[in-house]
């Protein structure tokens, strides 16, 4: 019995899961916590969602209990023109003074997909001078798609993240793919189109390569990894290389698969697979203070002595380990059972007006009677109800200033309600937030607009109470068209084009 | 690395279904896209493409999933070194000797190869520098951006900006590739000068603890400025418009529109 479990331990020091990859499992799932959210369909909108993931984690993934620091960045870049981007910036630079790329090799969920992908047994493109230059793109990347952009779109304000938009792969496997499996967000197939033909087949690109290249993203796109590699050289946590042990014979260099140019530089990605191939152990974790001071080694000069440090230091670090693995379980098994099953978005579906005997069932799907409530004026004229509008065609649309493709579409709908004018009634209705910004942008935007603008109301501090009462769940915008009789005969998520206002009109009136 | 012959045949099978798979998807993402009309993609059309790549996604998830259990039942072992540069081993084997009182042809030869360097590091970063520049001012001040057309006019002002960041970067890789040349022939002579002369070796390199630690000063400022900025932002709305957008799905973030 003995043998056996010797024989089981041994065969797991040399086949079984290494320290590193158990973190970064451990770290994928504890910042995908609301496993629920893949079955629901829906994401997460708890308060978590105020901190950021050290690494990337699309926070429109179904999973995801916290936010997307890159996504969270280029977004303060976006509303840099009515609010400093302090939080953010000061997120970033606290995770990159703390631990630098770090982050990259041992708490990224993509970089964990990035090694998997990359054990798969095919013969692998080792970096050479040409991925050396390559690397550099990542910081074209970072000041051109997270910086420039976002930065410029803002001096129109109009909210653009252009990473997100263009490149990352992270919201397209993790978020899209994430919601899109799911049969109740059916309607979202409908959203499709060639934003997402192109981002499909560069993730499907990126995938591919990483199987060949390691870590092709994090090496020539993430601009994140860019970021966090400024903070490398003065962070908490890493790799060091004490230089007066080292005698340059280059092996951590060759060992790495990474573009370094030395051991814990910018691209140097602490993962630590250079440590044990130095032949001077001139390379080792920042930290070690923390274990046991330099005073208390330099003191040991017999052997007797140095011995006896290191069994110190031994018992301590077991110690430690031993703490930090019970904190860390016990968090990871709090959050699952906290997320799944204790959480409660506290969200009582609203029933709306009382229902009018008319034999047709209230609800917010094709077929069934649209709920109305009174919903107070952007104007301050007073309020507006659904059944005020009875007698013409309703196009109900939800948006909000700080939405890039509500802003894109709403022209469209001001020249639906200018050319149906008498026939047709369109109503915006603004959320929550942001609702302050409201009254400026369409007074700028639509002076003379015969288009009717409404606030939604706060059911929570995240969910707006009319949206939800017609079906919407969390993505902007969403748009809805009734008949003459307040019959719900057209809802789409997302982005309509106008041809499809007009050939949504035309089928109504000739029904 | 595979050593035998099933785990070649293994490797190789896997290489080329995977490409084959992934070109397979893009096409079929394509062609759903451009044969699909006003709405190309629903959950019909979608399940019909995935019924027909569903044998080679089984095949090529099956040779990969045999590929990793190959893996894991061998022994752990590093992947195998790269090959090092020229400018690496140049490095390395200047550290090991003093060369301060070199002279002759070789030390000649020496000065003239690093100015060569030096030359062309200063073109290429130079010329980096203004391209990179260009873009900038052409993006920030030239470039149409409107709202209407956003995807037109940010794939218009990129058709010209990324050709000209690839040329920016692109400047680098003669650079590299003249540098490992002058690498190479200035460690063959001083590999000649070594072998012919009497040459010190290198005095260790001794920490110089008097100094201050400058990272560790940069690392206690970044973090009070990380602290106060966190504070700033939270009394001014930042971490509320942070879970603003959280909490809502950004469609076009993740391709939906």
């Amino acid at each position: 019995m003995k043998n056996a479990f010797v024989k089981i331990r041994n065969w797991w020091s040399e086949h079984g899961i290494t320290k590193r990859r158990l973190i970064q499992l451990y770290s994928a799932l504890l910042f995908n916590s609301y496993l629920k959210g893949y079955i629901t369909g829906d994401i997460f909108k708890g308060a978590t969602k105020n901190l950021c993931t050290p690494g990337l984690n699309c926070y429109s993934c179904p999973g995801a209990v916290t936010s997307c620091p890159l996504g969270a960045l280029q977004n303060s870049f976006s509303a840099s023109g009515k609010t400093a981007p302090y939080y953010m910036l000061g997120i970033i630079m606290l995770y990159g003074i703390i631990f630098g790329r770090w982050i990259c090799g041992w708490l990224c969920p993509f970089g964990l997909l990035q090694d998997l992908l990359h054990k798969i047994k095919t013969p692998k493109l080792k970096k050479n001078r040409f991925t050396r230059v390559l690397s550099f793109l990542k910081y074209v990347i970072l000041v051109l798609f997270v910086v420039v952009i976002p930065l410029l779109y803002m001096t129109k304000d109009f909210p653009l993240p252009a990473f997100c938009k263009y490149i990352c792969p992270a919201g397209t496997v993790g978020g899209a793919l994430g919601l899109l499996i799911n049969p109740e967000n059916e309607g979202m197939f409908g959203m499709l189109g060639p934003l997402f033909t192109w981002k499909f087949a560069l993730a499907v690109s990126i995938i591919v390569a990483c199987v060949f290249i390691y870590r092709t993203f994090c090496r020539f796109i993430c601009p994140l990894g860019a970021l966090y590699g400024f903070f490398n050289k003065f962070s908490i946590f890493g790799i060091k290389l004490e230089k007066d042990k080292c005698v340059n014979c280059g092996k951590c260099i060759s060992v790495c698969k990474m573009d370094i140019h030395h051991v814990g530089d910018m691209e140097c990605i602490n993962c630590g697979e250079c440590i044990p191939v130095c032949p001077t152990k001139a390379i080792s974790y920042k930290g070690a203070k923390i274990i046991l001071p330099d005073s208390e080694i330099e003191a040991a000069k017999t052997d007797e002595e140095k011995a006896a440090v290191e069994k110190k230091r031994e018992k301590r670090v077991k110690l430690a380990s031993r703490i930090t693995a019970l904190v860390l379980s016990l968090t990871l098994i709090g959050s699952l059972v906290y997320f799944n099953f204790i959480y409660d978005d506290g969200v009582d579906v609203p029933s709306g007006d009382e229902e009018e005997d008319d034999g047709i069932p209230t609800g917010s799907a094709i077929g069934y009677k649209c709920p109305t409530y009174s919903l107070d004026l952007v104007d301050g004229s007073g309020q507006i109800n659904i059944k005020d509008l009875r007698g013409k065609i309703v196009i109900i649309n939800f948006w909000g200033t700080w939405c890039g493709p509500c802003k894109q579409e709403l022209p469209d709908f001001d020249q639906v309600a200018t050319d149906y004018d008498g026939e047709v009634v369109v109503l915006t209705v603004h959320t929550v937030d942001y609702a302050e910004e409201a009254p400026e942008y369409i007074a700028t935007n639509f002076p003379d607009s015969k288009m009717l603008f409404a606030y939604d109301e706060s059911l929570t501090d995240t969910i707006d109470m009319y949206f939800t009462l017609l079906g919407g769940t969390s993505s902007y915008p969403r748009t809805l068209v009734l008949d003459e009789k307040g019959v719900i005969v057209f809802t789409a998520d997302g982005k309509v084009e106008h041809s499809q206002l007009v050939d949504v009109i035309e089928e109504t009136k000739n029904k | 690395m595979a050593n035998s012959k099933y785990e070649k045949l293994i490797a190789l099978a896997t290489t080329v279904c995977i490409i084959l798979l992934g070109i397979a998807l893009i096409v079929c993402t394509a062609h759903l896209y451009f044969t699909g009309g006003a709405q190309p993609y629903s959950r019909e059309r979608v399940g019909g493409y995935l019924v027909i790549l569903a044998a080679p996604l089984i095949i090529t998830a099956g040779l990969a999933v045999a590929g990793v259990l190959m893996r894991i039942m061998q022994k752990k072992e590093a992947d195998g070194l790269t090959a090092r540069t020229n400018s690496e081993l140049l490095e390395s084997f200047r550290s090991r000797f003093d060369l301060s009182s070199m002279e002759g042809f070789e030390a000649e030869l020496i000065r003239k190869e690093r100015n060569n360097r030096r030359l062309f590091d200063i073109i290429a970063y130079a010329t980096s520098a203004l391209i990179f520049s260009f873009v900038l001012v052409y993006l920030g001040f030239i470039a149409e951006f409107t709202i209407d057309n956003l995807n037109g006019d940010v794939l218009s002002a990129f058709a010209l900006a990324l050709p000209l960041c690839a040329i920016a970067i692109g400047v680098h890789i003669p650079r590299i590739y003249f540098a490992e040349k002058s690498c190479k022939r200035e460690l063959e002579a001083i590999k000649r000068y070594v072998k012919e002369n009497v040459v010190p070796r290198a005095e260790k390199y001794e920490n110089p603890k008097k100094k201050p630690d400058y990272a560790l000063i940069a690392r206690y400022v970044i973090i009070a400025a990380s602290i106060v900025f966190i504070i700033l932002g939270i009394t001014n709305g930042g971490m509320k418009d942070v879970l603003a957008k959280a909490v809502k799905i950004c469609t076009e973030c993740i391709g939906l529109g």
